[in-house]
């Protein structure tokens, strides 16, 4: 045993720099390409720009309103600047304009639902639709609260005129049901449907991490190709270990290697990006890459094809998850999802078939090895 | 003492071998001539234990390779026709690699000791930043690892400059002498097979055989 680790010693000393470099760079990339993605998600607001004409509590209610919404960037204008709202949202500062009248407030408080806002946007605001259904969704609150209060208050007057209470009193009252029932942060599930708390448009870390993982791990392993390829292969016939024995060994310490690695990149995704994982589903994930990696840079009969193949399998695994909706409503079949290396490691699932697959196919490796010979 | 008995092999429909015998003793060198396919490569394969033949026996010392090739392999030493060295380690270094999988011990003074008795002294130089004829020699170096009872030789010497030919064929001459190697050499040059060898098998097309005295060549 030591023969052989000192031996792999001796090929693989020179490659050392090269081969840290490589396992380092699934965890570099990830933090890098997450928190890139991620900032700029976070970062990307539509501009908008509201004119007021009348400083009003409606408006002003408006103006914070519009401006709290997480996909809007809101500037405000007065009545004198309205000309330069425009002039911007000419040259697409803006993607649209809101202009609120004088009589914006009573307009809210009497319900009048006709040309409350003037809006205004160019051939090119193609957020405008979602700013006007949002500035509409404030102002029909607003206008429904005025509604509820005017009504209580008729009923009031009309029938408990003992229990007076005032429209501060009933707008106040309006304000905490709906701060408790928080009905707009409310998510709506169908029947079989389950819970995700944090379905957010971010990258998840983890699934970065994997293809990017996957793709390098290959790259790794291009050592074994020139190896297995390599003239010197055949005097393994006359040493006291096979080359299966060998390489086997080999992959045992890269494989040792890369799980430290990838136990302190668990510990700094989950430090600097809050994104848990299942560890024992990232051990797995692990085993399975570099079985498959292993295997692959075995067959191949150079290098390059190897590189190609790793470029290969990254982006068809990558296509078959984008399309796993699909396939799974077409076929009908929601078991297909656990075929994907990947999406059970980001659904924290024990990747048990691939690693029964990888073992059986190194074990017919190995077999075909030791067939050879008189 | 290694026997052929009636060997043969085929690739496809082509009868590579047909029918081979032949014997030989320790301390004999013995030179494989014949055209390209004429199937010396392949006899030096079968013999090496790398192939199996389709017919016939090889025996090495009375045990047939069919039940003993494992334990024939640890006495025999191959140089094959490609130079199967790591080109990226040095020439100390690959002497190291393929001792310590060797089934005999070597140290690192008795590996320079091989390095200097075949004159391939660099032993820090790696392998990509030798000549040919120094590639060669490393080949040959390695095959003498596990001190072989029988070695075998693919075109050893080819491509490769006059002197260092000659070298190669006088530590062989010394190694059968003085070690008692049984030593099968393959060339396409028939001067060095005189010189190096004590009889010269010739393998022709149409499984045509002949065993000479090399001094009958000359």
């Amino acid at each position: 045993m030591m023969d052989m680790i000192y031996a792999r010693w001796l090929l693989l000393k020179r490659q050392l720099p090269k081969i840290l470099l490589w396992s380092m760079l699934p965890l570099i990339l990830t933090l890098a390409v997450t928190m890139l993605f991620n900032s700029t998600s976070d970062d990307f607001r539509v501009p908008a720009a509201v004119v007021v004409n009348e400083q009003s509590a409606e408006a002003e209610t408006f103006t914070e309103e519009l401006a709290s919404s997480k996909f809007m960037n809101v500037e405000v204008f007065d009545a004198e600047n309205r000309a330069a709202a425009i002039r911007r949202l000419e040259q697409y500062s803006f993607d649209s304009v809101f202009i609120l009248p004088e009589n914006f407030d009573e307009k809210i408080q009497t319900g009048q639902r006709r040309n409350v806002i003037e809006t205004y946007y160019t051939d090119r605001s193609i957020y405008y639709e979602p700013a006007k259904e949002l500035a509409a969704a404030i102002i029909q609150e607003r206008m429904g609260e005025y509604a509820a209060v005017n009504y209580v208050l008729e009923l009031q007057n009309n029938m408990l005129f003992e229990t007076a209470v005032s429209a501060e009193d009933i707008a106040s009252e309006r304000q905490r049901i709906e701060n408790e029932t928080n009905l707009v942060e409310q998510s709506f599930y169908f029947f079989g449907e389950t819970e995700n708390e944090e379905q957010t448009t971010n990258l998840n870390p983890w699934m970065v991490w994997a293809y990017i993982a996957l793709a390098v791990t290959i790259f790794t392993f291009d050592f074994v190709t020139r190896e297995t390829v390599s003239s010197a292969r055949i005097r393994f016939n006359f040493m006291k270990h096979s080359y299966k024995q060998f390489m086997i060994l080999t992959f045992i310490i890269i494989t040792a290697v890369m799980l430290i690695i990838d136990i302190i990149t668990y510990m700094l995704i989950n430090e600097m990006l809050a994104a848990d994982i299942d560890l024992l589903s990232l051990v797995l994930y692990r085993f399975i890459i570099n079985g498959a990696a292993f295997l692959l840079a075995s067959l191949m009969k150079s290098p390059m094809k190897l590189y190609q193949s790793a470029v290969a399998l990254t982006f068809f695994l990558l296509a078959l998850q984008l399309a796993m909706t699909i396939i799974v409503s077409v076929t009908g079949m929601p078991v297909i999802i656990k075929l994907h290396p990947v999406e059970m490691l980001i659904e924290n699932q024990l990747n048990i078939p691939w690693v029964i697959l990888l073992i059986i196919l190194t074990l017919i490796w190995v077999w075909r090895g030791n067939n050879a010979g008189s | 003492m290694l026997e052929v008995k009636s060997i043969s092999k085929r690739y496809s429909k082509r009868h590579v071998l047909d029918n081979f015998s032949m014997t030989a003793e320790r301390g004999e060198i013995v030179g494989l001539v014949g055209e390209n396919g004429a199937g010396k490569s392949t006899l030096l394969k079968i013999l090496a234990s790398l192939s199996k033949p389709d017919k016939g026996e090889l025996c090495l010392n009375g045990k047939t390779y069919k039940k003993h090739f494992k334990e024939h392999r640890r006495t025999i030493g191959y140089v094959p026709q490609d130079i199967a060295v790591w080109e990226d380690l040095t020439v100390l270094e690959n002497m190291k690699f393929f001792a310590r999988l060797s089934p005999v011990k070597k140290s690192v003074s008795e590996l320079k000791d091989l390095l200097d008795n075949i004159q391939l002294g660099r032993y820090g130089t790696k392998v990509n930043k030798l000549s040919g004829g120094m590639k060669r020699k490393l080949n040959l170096a390695i095959s003498l690892i596990n001190e072989p009872e029988f070695l075998l030789l693919d075109e050893p010497t080819a491509g490769i400059d006059l002197k260092s030919r000659i070298e190669i064929g006088q530590f062989l001459k010394n190694l059968a002498v003085n070690k008692e190697t049984l030593i099968i050499y393959t060339s396409h040059d028939m001067n060095e097979i005189k010189d190096v060898c004590d009889r010269v098998i010739v393998i022709g097309k149409d499984s045509f055989y002949r065993d000479l005295l090399a001094d009958y060549i000359k």
